[in-house]
């Protein structure tokens, strides 16, 4: 049970303190305390700072013993290092069950930095405290309104959930999040791993009801054996995706034997992520796109995947990425091959991709779309041509031409790229299949009607349909795999 | 570290099922000659001793011996580059173009591994290697080979049979049980492991124990 997890009240704190607010914008502890203060967390919200300020409306305490008992389970820590082990038990004294710190000056430093953090986890164990970092950015858990961290982004809520070795990779998922409107459930920079390593997140994730997709990006992993038993475990119950800096570094293997030189630790590695079932992801877009991939789509029955497109040639590159992925392109039955004609002009393309081929008219493609879906022998879409009219609307709009005639048809077009989206979303739903949506206006004109409907809906507009076919591939293996285990 | 002889290597792997080729060790010319008239030419004949783990590079190997001149004349070129103390191996010659690696050894990150992939002399260059961490199912082993970007190879090739995927399996289960049950060993090297008659023959061998 997630309840009786012993990183719970990390992720799931009742009242945060900030320990070391500072008056000065610049610094950590102000910082810290806008982000909890600004993303309106559920709890009471304490400060201490030795001169007793008021900041950002909040009454700093001088000391951790001012504060009243039982109120405060988490504790921000941004203070001097060497001050953080003497108030550690005036923190467990007032309730406080777990801390994240902030403050660097610790292993990273040199071997006097390694034994202070020895000593900081020893002091925490020994009070009770469950300690996160230390040189950490913080963390992020939306189910409680948390922001605790010492950067932006505070991303939408949703449920993919991230520990990640470095703050800056953790960020950039997150900005994606925002960009992409997917959310996040919780996110976490490990910082040292003086007592917690991905491992241990991995391990709250597994059972967490708020996580639905795991991501973890590692660098070093002081427990390479650990690691891949959580990997394991994990992703046995739900999606992880695995993104690894460091890959290129030529494992130096003492062995002369054949086997140790081509053990490159990057080979070994990629393998031990698949055969722990998890996803090696190839960069932070990937890893971003595969997550909201499984954070928003229902899984396939299998891999008979249609193209729908309105758009001719993205829509031979899609069946080429296809043709080349543990995917199937399916030919197109008879019986749908029919029903399409009745929809369609006859130069529709007559195959799969379907291209309209310019033969839509206003209920066509929302028509269309039920009509592939419904079919028993298709289990995926990928749709194309998703912004062409809300292109031609923007152009419209900004024209130093523009007439009554061209606004109207402006407005039109806009309509009908919202229309799409929500129709795309409404079939999601009605037929419980993945359509997965792709264009680059998603990047290059995200304020376009059609993928900003699509972002709106919090569903992913992936940036290219190639993007679209390798997350569809994984979410179909995914799919398979569950369902070779409940036979 | 210390390095079992070829010899040795085998016969340890032979135990847990490996299949490898037939071989004996001798000392002399005339045993030579004896064990090659009992196996029938064409034979091999290797330099086996302690230290003596990288034949090919020393050249200490003399592969399809036809005759007894042959071999005399290969024994006695093997002598020149041994120490004065190593024996000889006298083995058949297995015949298969199709040449595998196989392997286990202690990750320093990872702990026990299997590796299995593509053998012979762009073995190095192509690195189609897979590994698995131990202990780990048939399941994950057939889908380790399955997954080298060279599979085809492991089907129906130049006139020879399709691998029988269940003796692969069964050695590659072989080297990783080997491994496993003796702590002291931090790695095997099967190389090559060639198919012939669609099953896989360790035709080199190499353990090194800590």
């Amino acid at each position: 049970m997630t309840d009786n997890h012993y990183l719970t009240t990390l992720f799931n704190p009742k009242g945060v303190v900030v320990v070391g607010a500072s008056t000065h914008p610049g610094k950590f502890g102000f910082v810290a305390l806008h982000n909890i203060l600004s993303a309106g967390f559920d709890g009471p919200i304490f400060a201490t700072n030795p001169d007793k300020p008021i900041i950002l409306g909040i009454q700093a305490h001088a000391e951790i013993l001012d504060l009243p008992q039982g109120q405060v389970d988490f504790a921000m820590i941004c203070i001097s290092p060497n001050k953080i082990i003497d108030i550690l038990p005036q923190l467990a004294q007032i309730g406080v069950k777990a801390a994240f710190v902030v403050s660097g000056g610790f292993k990273e430093t040199g071997p006097e930095g390694e034994y202070l953090e020895k000593q900081l986890v020893e002091k925490a164990v020994e009070c009770g405290i469950q300690i996160a970092g230390p040189n950490g950015q913080g963390l992020v858990s939306t189910p409680v309104n948390l922001c605790s961290q010492i950067v932006s982004p505070y991303p939408p809520e949703g449920k993919i959930s991230i520990a990640s070795q470095s703050g800056n990779i953790l960020s950039a998922l997150m900005n994606l999040s925002r960009h992409s409107n997917v959310g996040i459930a919780r996110a976490i920079s490990t910082g040292n791993q003086a007592h917690f390593s991905v491992s241990d997140y991995l391990d709250y994730f597994c059972n967490d009801p708020e996580t639905a997709v795991v991501v973890a990006y590692v660098e070093g992993l002081p427990n390479g054996r650990q690691f891949y038993n959580s990997l394991n475990d994990t992703a046995s119950n739900k999606p992880v995706i695995v993104l690894r800096g460091g890959s290129t570094k030529s494992g130096a293997k003492a062995a002369a034997s054949h086997t140790g030189s081509l053990a490159s630790d990057h080979a070994i590695f990629t393998d031990m992520v698949k055969q722990a079932g998890g996803y090696l992801a190839t960069d932070v877009d990937d890893a971003f796109a595969l997550a909201a991939t499984f954070a928003t789509q229902p899984l396939p029955n299998g891999k008979n995947t249609v193209v729908m497109t309105t758009a001719g040639g993205w829509g031979v590159l899609t069946a080429d990425a296809v043709a080349n992925a543990e995917l199937e392109l399916l030919p197109l039955p008879k019986d749908l091959e029919s029903s399409i004609d009745t929809l369609l002009p006859p130069r529709w393309s007559r195959n799969n991709p379907v291209d309209l081929a310019g033969g839509e008219t206003r209920d066509t493609i929302p028509d269309l779309l039920s009509m592939l879906l419904e079919h028993k022998a298709v289990d995926s879409l990928i749709f194309l041509g998703l912004g062409i009219q809300g292109n031609v609307a923007r152009s419209y709009f900004e024209s130093p031409l523009a007439t009554d005639g061209t606004n109207r048809m402006a407005t039109f077009h806009s309509a009908q790229e919202k229309r799409y989206a929500e129709s795309i979303v409404e079939a999601i739903n009605n037929f419980n299949k993945p359509v997965l949506v792709a264009s680059e206006l998603s990047v290059a004109d995200p304020e376009n009607p059609g993928p900003k409907s699509i972002r709106d809906s919090g569903l992913m507009c992936y940036r290219s349909p190639l993007v679209a076919v390798k997350c569809l591939e994984r979410l179909t293996n995914f799919a398979e795999r569950s369902t070779t285990k409940l036979q | 570290m210390v390095s079992l002889s070829e010899f040795e290597s085998k016969k340890l792997l032979h135990g847990y099922g490996l299949r490898t080729t037939k071989e004996f060790l001798v000392s002399s010319p005339n045993e030579a000659l004896e064990v090659a008239k009992k196996f029938g030419y064409p034979v091999v004949a290797k330099l086996c001793g302690e230290g003596i783990s990288h034949k090919t590079e020393i050249n200490g190997v003399r592969l399809n011996i036809q005759n007894s001149d042959e071999l005399l004349a290969a024994i006695q070129e093997l002598e020149l580059l041994g120490d004065g103390n190593s024996d000889y191996l006298i083995a058949e010659q297995i015949n298969g173009s199709r040449e595998f690696i196989a392997g286990y050894h202690i990750d320093k990150d990872f702990g026990p591994v299997l590796m299995f992939g593509l053998g012979g002399i762009f073995a190095e260059v192509l690195a189609d290697v897979n590994f698995r961490l131990l202990p780990t199912s048939r399941d994950e082993i057939l889908t380790m080979a399955k997954d080298l970007s060279g599979r085809a190879l492991l089907e129906a090739f130049r006139g020879e049979e399709a691998v029988s995927i269940q003796n692969l399996v069964e050695s590659l289960e072989a080297i990783a049980q080997c491994g496993l049950d003796n702590p002291s060993i931090i790695s095997i090297d099967v190389n090559p492991l060639i198919i012939s008659n669609t099953k896989p023959i360790a035709v080199d061998a190499l353990v090194i124990q800590s």
